[in-house]
């Protein structure tokens, strides 16, 4: 029994068929009522069904996946399929030297460190600032 | 064992196969040399992977998060109150 309400139902399976279908009376649905109340409280407060991202929150975020995406396949592609393409193939062209493979990743996350360094300095900066000045 | 210890563990394990692996033409190991074109920036190919990995789920958590405007409004009301009150005991923003 996963489910609250499957109980319920279970009981009135066990009947035979030939049985017309029994309503079901107040004393029947009231033990089970939290139930439904709680389904529609895990709906917005005025009952509607939760509403989908928005706009921009969207965008934003399906342009997030595809630029992983891309990244992810053109950077497959240069280190682990070019070296068992002949070298002759035309595909040559439009990759850069295999040097750069670890060379651009490495040069970004070290300007990556710089600005998150840049960063806690910042604020650190601020900080000491507004003290001084409360002092 | 702790996660971080795992996780050390781990990486210790890879880093000094691929350490091995690379360095073993020079130590006496013989391997194709697609092999060795492809084994060399591993670990950056894995860095990079991780990283366009945990973009994309950023991203799509960020597209399929449902909105709760009641929720926002309220925590703008709550935000403003609060404000208000720090305000009023001196705390200058």
């Amino acid at each position: 029994m996963s489910r609250p309400g499957a109980g319920f139902l279970a009981k009135k399976s066990t009947q035979p068929s030939s049985e017309k279908i029994p309503t079901l009376g107040k004393a029947q649905v009231e033990p089970y009522a939290w139930h439904f109340k709680r389904k529609l409280a895990a709906l917005s407060p005025n009952g509607e069904p939760p509403k989908k991202a928005t706009g921009t929150d969207q965008v934003v975020g399906l342009g997030l996946v595809a630029v992983s995406l891309i990244i992810f396949t053109y950077y497959t592609i240069w280190v682990i399929l070019l070296p068992f393409i002949d070298s002759q193939h035309v595909i040559h062209k439009y990759f850069l030297p295999r040097a750069y493979a670890v060379g651009i990743p490495l040069a970004v996350g070290l300007l990556l460190l710089l600005f998150v360094g840049l960063f806690i300095t910042c604020v650190m900066l601020k900080n000491q600032k507004v003290t001084k000045k409360v002092q | 064992m702790t996660k971080l210890a795992q996780w050390l563990w781990g990486l210790a394990l890879l880093g000094s196969t691929w350490a091995a692996l690379t360095m073993g033409p020079t130590l006496g190991l013989e391997l194709p040399l697609t092999c060795r074109e492809v084994l060399w920036p591993l670990p950056a190919y894995l860095l990079v992977t991780v990283g366009c990995f945990a973009l994309g789920t950023v991203g799509y958590r960020v597209a399929t998060f449902h909105d709760c405007e009641d929720a926002a409004l309220e925590l703008q009301t709550q935000i403003q109150e609060a404000r208000a009150d720090l305000a009023r005991k001196g705390l200058r923003f």
